[in-house]
């Protein structure tokens, strides 16, 4: 091992040292199992910790390497899994009470990639009850606390995967974003976070929310180590009836093809920069300052019926989340948590016809988006969320409104969406930026982060811990 | 609408086969509003021709 604390690595760097074996998988595991001992039981990161298996899947990795079978990019790195991804043997709660036994028998699609990769898997995360709130307060397994201020929330609803990777625990994570679930805790944890295109990666074997909208993303703490994690997760699964057969290129290769030069950056004109954090309109101005410096151009851009998207959004997923827990909520609605049970509710008041609308509005508004936004640019920068990590206390359903407000719209497009760090207020908490780009141009987007985070720092932060 | 807000709660879980307490539908009635006024918002929408969404391809790319 060349370095006293291998944790504070990336995936790149730890990559580097265990393909030319000056790195142990095992010493690495070991590293983050004993930082996860130390911290996740004041900051509620994980429901189940599969030290055991890590030990021996790393045990693997590093025999493996050292007989010069070396499977890539993700052989023997620690990671771990939002718990609403199947894990065969290993039990799958979905942050619920309803599902606190469930142990699936087999991997989901994304699981199983990553252990094809050699990757190391930490153990299963906390989250927000069935993925189904922004803000990972969860009655059952405990509220996620963000590591820069463990007094707030870390956002969510993969708040075990903003959490941890932010912490330090694994050097990556797989979440899942319904309406910013990926993006909002890699925002309010400072770290990156990607939505990629509707269809990019597979859902099979992961617990739905809503069909429509789910999207599975990785979660690291650099756009290159979400592009590692991206190009082994991505790609056609003939068992997801969603999943795209558009093949995947070589992320990691895009990622230093596409920077910013002559890239046409859009400012939008409404909705973005309406009731915002003044220290975060602050600092996501700063950072289109520093795109433009970087060589993009900047212009300003009218998005069509944006204001209708957060609508639309609602009038799909509650009762698509309705329809897929109407029995359970109908014979066992005490086992829900309180807001998790009133939003499930709240999915009795919509009529078909808005749900039809809404569907009707998402071919609309992908259609001109796709005639006047992405003609226009290449990419949109925007923040991710209107404030910061709130406080457990305030952690209410204002809050979770609050957090949706700028992500959730590209749940409803479908197009890829990245959020990186990119300041800290005064008091110390991360901001967000998100770049969005056009459907399956995840190269494009992570570029762009790439080149942002080659000319900035704020992603290298960490939280005082 | 119907006038009396429960009610229309109190349909709406029965035809959906949830049942819900008297304080559970009460506590549903404020959430109505909210509800109306998405509903409004899609139908204030010009939809002109377009179907419910599909799958999302990727636009072709233009010629070189």
């Amino acid at each position: 091992m060349t370095t006293a604390d291998p944790v504070p690595l990336s995936i790149a760097e730890a990559a580097n040292l265990i393909r030319r074996k000056k790195l142990s998988p095992v010493e690495l595991t070991e590293a983050c199992l004993q930082r996860i001992g130390r911290l996740d039981a004041r900051l509620r990161t994980f429901i189940t910790v599969t030290r055991e298996e890590a030990l021996a899947a790393a045990q693997q990795a590093a025999s493996a390497i050292a007989h010069s079978d070396y499977k890539g990019s993700l052989h023997g790195i620690p990671l771990a899994l939002k718990d609403l991804f199947d894990t065969a043997g290993v039990r799958t709660t979905a942050g619920s009470k309803i599902m606190a036994d469930r142990v699936p028998a087999e991997d989901a699609e994304v699981t199983a990639r990553l252990k094809a990769a050699g990757a190391v898997i930490l153990g299963k995360l906390n989250m927000h009850e069935f993925a189904y709130g922004a803000t990972g307060v969860n009655p059952h397994y405990g509220a996620t606390a963000n590591p820069w201020d463990p007094t707030r929330i870390s956002g969510g609803s993969s708040s075990g995967s903003g959490a941890a990777v932010g912490a330090g625990m694994a050097l990556g994570a797989l979440g899942t974003d319904t309406g910013g679930s990926v993006r909002i805790p890699s925002a309010l944890c400072g770290i990156t976070g990607l939505k990629p295109t509707y269809g990019r990666v597979s859902r099979r074997g992961v617990v739905p929310l809503s069909w429509a909208l789910d999207h599975v993303g990785p979660m690291a703490r650099s756009a290159a180590d979400a592009a590692l994690l991206l190009g082994v997760i991505a790609g056609h699964d003939p068992g997801d009836e969603t999943s795209s057969e558009e093949p995947v290129p070589d992320y990691a290769k895009l990622l230093e093809e596409r920077g910013l030069k002559g890239l046409r950056v859009g400012v939008p004109r409404e909705y973005f920069f309406d009731n915002l954090d003044a220290e975060v309109a602050a600092a996501v101005r700063g950072a289109i300052s520093t795109l433009e410096e970087l060589g993009s151009q900047v212009s300003e851009v009218s998005l069509p019926h944006i204001d209708e998207a957060p609508a639309a959004v609602n009038a799909i997923m509650l009762p698509e989340a309705l329809a897929y827990h109407r029995r359970w909520l109908a014979e066992r609605p005490q086992d829900y948590g309180d807001d998790v049970r009133g939003r499930l509710e709240m999915g009795l008041l919509y009529p078909a016809v808005s749900y039809i609308e809404a569907q009707r509005l998402r071919s609309l508004i992908v259609e001109e988006w796709r005639e006047s936004v992405f003609d226009q640019v290449d990419l949109l920068a925007v923040p991710t969320t209107p404030i910061t990590a709130p406080s457990l206390e305030e952690a209410d359903l204002q809050a979770t409104l609050a957090l949706v407000r700028f992500t959730n719209p590209f749940n409803l497009l479908g197009v890829p969406a990245v959020s990186v760090p990119c300041g800290l207020t005064s008091g110390g908490l991360p901001i967000g930026l998100q770049l969005v780009g056009r459907w399956f141009e995840e190269g494009t987007v992570l570029g762009a982060a790439h080149a942002y985070q080659q000319a900035t720092d704020w992603h290298k932060r960490a939280p005082p811990l | 609408m119907e006038d009396d807000p429960r009610e229309t709660v109190r349909r709406l879980a029965a035809l959906a086969s949830v049942p819900l307490s008297e304080e559970r539908i009460a506590a549903l009635v404020p959430a109505l509003l909210f509800v109306q006024a998405g509903l409004a918002a899609l139908a204030s929408v010009d939809y002109r021709e377009a179907e419910p969404a599909g799958r999302f391809r990727p636009r072709p790319k233009a010629p070189p």
